[in-house]
């Protein structure tokens, strides 16, 4: 009788899922039947409630570092694992970047002379003149390659990262700069294109006027005249900007201004400017609107400290580099 | 077992069983509401919203399977890639219930995987017969990590019935689709969790 099938299927469903009058009164005879089905079943939803908060004091995971974790992922390009962190798959991983970038040197001197490259570090700017005269300043963290006979054949370059142009005229050959998927065509003009590995790529037009296009080329090219900006992300075709991001130049012109903007954006600025980390750990701060006037040669600390009367916010560091905002 | 990977929602039509703590589905409505608006305005400030409301939830769903903190958290994080990599087509979605199922989903999916690869098993520690007796005094947060022993040492389709029932809220008819069961299975598989439960229990009942 204890190993009644239908009978553990009733109670099974008495328990966690759900019985039907039927069933019920089913159930109620049987348990009439002999205290030591009562007893039976009894065991059943004794255990069943002895086990109802038993992951009460489960580990918390911890939001904050599991969200910065989480951010660089999500800037990397689709589709995207996680990488397990196993000590054998970094020895694996190890050995791979190893071979790549021995691979990368061999094609890198392989190719050498029949190419230009300039590389600007983690903390490091630089003004280039090219061959036919066009101004380039280029940001940290990037770099622009031009073949042989630019100026003279062809005046084609590639960007990673981010570089403001300013190009001479020259109506015979149009001046191109492939960033990421995007191709940006000019005449005589100045502008800045913003193209970091795994991110949208952006572009401002200061002077003159543009062709912006994606990897459709020049299908879905935007022509993008002075003081108007695009946006492109990966693999689509390129958008207008309405709203023009003040600060896009300030990489440039060490000059900064928020002018009533929210803060997550004021963030994003600094974050850029100043190659550093915030964390929000109250996503209600995000929005906080506040005007600052403009910083010339800025200094962190100095525009931390305006934001934090301005906005009423604590911004402390918390290690180097990465700062926290919290009421 | 086919592998329950794939980050489907719950179809429309699927009750979804009410949680009998204040923090129903139901009470969280606005901040769905909250979520959608902002998807449409700043993916990425929606995102973090996302993750910072839901992650928890997330990682305790897959920790109550895979009883591995570090594991969970790998496994969480790659829940959250996935509605990244899928932002465009949430439109329609209730993201509570969402993150939830894909929770399970990704949990019992890396259970799948772990065994087709004869990898460790994830019931380690000894079997019932070699469990300790029972202490002279219990503290309420041993009885807990007792317990959360006992339901690690059932056997694996056993404790995922159990799991899903107990602590996921599932329904008999969602544990038998998400492990490509009968219901009649489950039932089975839910007694004889308890059943077992009651003997590594024993000295918690009565």
């Amino acid at each position: 009788m204890f190993n009644n099938d239908h009978i553990d299927a009733l109670i099974a469903r008495e328990i966690a899922g759900g019985l039907t009058a039927a069933e019920k009164a089913e159930l109620e005879a049987w348990l009439q039947e002999a205290p030591a089905n009562r007893a039976y079943y009894e065991a059943m939803r004794q255990t069943w409630d002895l086990t109802a908060n038993a992951y009460d004091n489960m580990p918390e995971p911890d939001i904050a570092s599991n969200w910065e974790r989480f951010q660089e992922k999500m800037t990397a390009p689709s589709p995207l694992r996680v990488v397990v962190k196993r000590r054998n798959t970094w020895r694996l991983a190890a050995a791979a970047i190893v071979v790549i970038a021995v691979a990368g040197l061999v094609f890198t001197l392989l190719r050498q002379n029949s190419s230009t490259t300039v590389v600007t570090a983690d903390n490091d700017k630089k003004e280039i003149t090219l061959p036919d005269g066009s101004r380039v300043f280029l940001n940290r963290n990037s770099e622009i390659r031009y073949d042989e006979g630019f100026a003279s054949k062809h005046r084609t370059l590639k960007l990673k990262g981010e570089a403001f142009f300013d190009v001479q005229p020259n109506a015979d050959h149009p001046f191109t700069v492939d960033a990421g998927t995007s191709h940006t065509k000019v005449l005589g003009t100045s502008f800045v294109i913003k193209a970091y590995e795994n991110k949208p790529v952006q572009l401002r037009v200061v002077t003159g006027t543009v062709a912006f296009s994606g990897s459709r080329h020049t299908q879905d090219a935007l022509v993008l005249s002075a003081g108007s900006g695009a946006i492109l992300q990966h693999d689509k075709a390129p958008q207008a900007v309405k709203e023009a991001d003040p600060n896009f130049l300030a990489w440039k012109e060490n000059h900064l201004v928020f002018n009533h903007v929210p803060l997550y954006k004021t963030l994003h600025t600094l974050e850029d400017y100043f190659n550093v980390k915030f964390v929000v750990a109250d996503s209600s701060l995000l929005n906080i609107d506040f005007y600052a006037s403009g910083f010339d040669n800025p200094r962190l600390q100095e525009v931390l400290n305006v934001i934090m009367v301005a906005a009423n916010v604590k911004i402390t560091e918390e290690r180097k580099g990465v700062y926290t905002v919290s009421r | 077992m086919k592998a329950a990977a794939t980050l489907s929602p719950p179809a429309s039509g699927m009750p979804i069983r009410t949680v009998n703590h204040s923090k129903g589905y139901f009470c969280t409505m606005p901040e769905n509401a909250r979520l959608q608006s902002l998807l449409q305005e700043d993916e990425h400030q929606f995102m973090e919203a996302l993750f910072k409301t839901y992650f928890p939830l997330v990682c305790k769903s897959i920790y109550r399977l895979i009883p591995d903190m570090a594991t969970a958290e790998d496994l969480a994080q790659e829940v959250f890639i996935k509605i990244w990599n899928r932002r465009e087509q949430l439109n329609e979605v209730y993201f509570k219930a969402y993150l939830h199922r894909a929770a399970v989903n990704m949990a019992l999916d890396h259970i799948d995987k772990h065994k087709r690869r004869g990898g460790p098993h994830l019931e380690i520690g000894p079997t019932q017969e070699e469990l300790p007796g029972p202490a002279p005094v219990v503290h309420l947060k041993e009885t807990k990590a007792k317990i959360q022993q006992a339901i690690n040492q059932l056997p694996e389709k056993c404790r995922e019935v159990f799991v899903l029932s107990r602590y996921e809220e599932m329904s008999y008819k969602e544990i038998a689709q998400a492990l490509q069961i009968s219901v009649k299975t489950v039932e089975n598989q839910m007694i004889t969790a308890l059943k077992k439960l009651r003997v590594s229990l024993k000295e918690y009942l009565e």
